[in-house]
């Protein structure tokens, strides 16, 4: 899966928890740029993730997303192994 | 579409009614120092109040078969709140509760026609309030016991409180026992887990028979404690449904006189006659502990917090500290409490009275946000500050903020405040160079008001120490 595919999953995923329609992302961009994406919508969209992906993110990791791509990258990571 | 504004009395009705005493829904005192700063309005019952704006749209009785509510934002007293509710799909309504144009909660209800409703036209044997854990202080439950929740509530319901509070429809199209299976929901999470700090954020409900069930059962399902949040598995006769809620942070307990006495000791104050203005909690509190540990008489005020000014008060005296409280409403009329500021002949003034800070939308400018906060941050300190001019005060602690550096998103009425503010003492100092106004932009720092239930960076509040020797320095300057 490259990043646009991963991109595409994660807007799916935010007009989800923001039932909001599908929002155009790429890897600049951040919460500040979605509408509805405050603090607790973003503990949601995480864990929703999280269970999509079948992943699990440590606190550092969370702390360093900034970013839709720092999200992307963490995921890429994981499913990786790394 | 519906509009109303909730009030503190309807909070108590519904309290009573749901048998949900917490108090970040009823007690103004006590939700000022919780995570919003300020009662707010409990999700299930504006979650009835819209299925109540619903069933009159509803002709026959209807089953739910399954509901999701989110709970995105803190439902605020005495402000416009409205209901939208969207039935363009057969079966299914979305319905959207807004407050300052924003969405605050969107519920998503599925339904069919039923004609025999469980406890549609026949009372249903519960009582009208429940019987057992009758407790109106709602447990603390901690982090650590947190996964290890699980128990059984009764059902119970107050038919003619419930048709005074959202009229004979809901319970004629919904039913007696679909509510109080949906009214226990709040009991459960307000009460008993996580109980009283409690942050109530979804519902995802769907039909699920049994018929042999009288009550709720409920069981922690998982604890994340990355974020503090419990999803907890119920089960009631007609549903299976799960919650999500944070155990969101206590208040801040600022340190003790003594430990501020080791650390503030030094700082040279003189003679200092000190008012603080919002000196019970948070920062004014941290600040009159300090100026009375370098030898000040002070005088703090309080606005509704007389029992945490009285501790404040108890335990600089106790220690040998000079203190003592005025109450001084800086929103309301002052004159009273100005004749007692210039009595007192203050030599120095520190301002730390503020609304809840994290009130914004991202995005949003609100007029009336930004007046209110004005209110505060320039209106009521010039009120207090003329006469005490006049009187012959020459030195003001005046806290800004970084966020006029920073210009957080959702923090605009705030923002533009605090930077008039800053404008305003600037214009002043200009004016009269014989005083001193030091605007110090303080960080992030550890106070009821910045609690969140994410991890973020607040200072610890002794940092106070620094800026309050900063700025007697700049008084001490010819």
């Amino acid at each position: 899966m490259n990043h646009d595919d991963l991109l595409d999953k994660i807007a799916i995923i935010i007009a989800d928890v923001l039932d909001t329609d599908k929002p155009q992302l790429d890897m600049q961009t951040t919460a500040n740029n979605i509408e509805g994406w405050d603090s607790l919508a973003h503990i949601s969209i995480v864990t929703q993730i999280e269970s999509d992906f079948q992943v699990k993110f440590t606190l550092v990791e969370l702390a360093e997303f900034s970013t839709v791509g720092s999200i992307v990258q963490a995921i890429e990571r994981k499913r990786n192994g790394d | 579409m519906g509009i109303r504004r909730f009030t503190l009395h309807d909070q108590l009705a519904f309290a009573n009614l749901s048998q949900d005493h917490n108090p970040i829904h009823i007690d103004p005192i006590i939700a000022r120092r919780m995570i919003y700063g300020q009662p707010v309005v409990h999700g299930v019952n504006a979650l009835l109040w819209s299925l109540a704006m619903l069933a009159k749209q509803l002709a026959r009785p209807t089953l739910i078969d399954g509901l999701n509510c989110a709970f995105i934002k803190p439902i605020v007293l005495e402000a416009d709140t409205a209901a939208h509710i969207d039935l363009t799909e057969p079966n299914k309504a979305k319905l959207e509760v807004l407050q300052f144009g924003n969405p605050i909660a969107r519920f998503t209800i599925k339904y069919r026609d039923e004609e025999v409703l469980l406890g549609r036209g026949t009372s249903i044997p519960w009582p009208a309030v429940a019987t057992s854990d009758l407790q109106h202080h709602p447990v603390e439950v901690t982090a650590q016991s947190m996964a290890a929740q699980s128990g059984s509530l009764e059902l119970f319901l107050d038919v003619a409180e419930t048709n005074a509070i959202y009229g004979s429809s809901l319970l004629d199209i919904f039913g007696q026992s679909q509510i109080a299976e949906i009214i226990v929901l709040t009991r459960l999470v307000g009460m008993h887990v996580p109980g009283l700090h409690s942050l109530f954020t979804e519902i995802k409900l769907k039909r699920s028979l049994r018929p042999d069930m009288s009550g709720l059962d409920y069981q922690v399902m998982d604890f994340d404690t990355r974020f503090n949040q419990a999803t907890i598995a119920c089960r009631s006769p007609s549903f299976e449904s799960r919650l999500k809620a944070f155990l969101s942070p206590s208040s801040v307990k600022q340190a003790g006189y003594a430990d501020i006495l080791l650390k503030a000791g030094h700082l040279n104050v003189g003679a200092q006659r000190a008012l603080v203005i919002g000196g019970s909690r948070g920062l004014g509190e941290v600040t009159v502990k300090s100026l009375a540990a370098g030898g000040a008489d002070v005088l703090l005020t309080y606005s509704t917090g007389w029992d945490d000014a009285r501790a404040v008060v108890d335990d600089v005296v106790s220690h040998g500290g000079k203190a003592r409280a005025l109450r001084c409403d800086v929103s309301g009329p002052m004159d009273a409490a100005l004749l007692a500021f210039v009595a007192f002949k203050p030599t120095h003034v520190y301002f730390f009275a503020t609304p809840y800070i994290f009130s914004g939308q991202k995005d949003t400018f609100l007029y009336v946000k930004f007046q209110g906060f004005s209110g505060y941050y320039i209106d009521a300190f010039n009120k207090i500050l003329q006469p005490l001019i006049a009187a012959g005060t020459r030195n003001f602690f005046y806290p800004s903020t970084v966020a006029i550096d920073e210009m957080p998103a959702a923090m605009g009425e705030y923002t533009v405040a605090k930077a008039a503010a800053e404008a305003y003492c600037k214009w002043m100092t200009q004016n009269r160079p014989q005083l001193t106004i030091f605007t110090p932009r303080l960080p992030r720092l550890a106070t009821d008001q910045t609690v969140s239930v994410l991890n973020v960076d607040n200072r610890d509040s002794d940092v106070m120490i620094e800026y309050i020797s900063a700025f007697l320095a700049q008084c001490r300057r010819p």
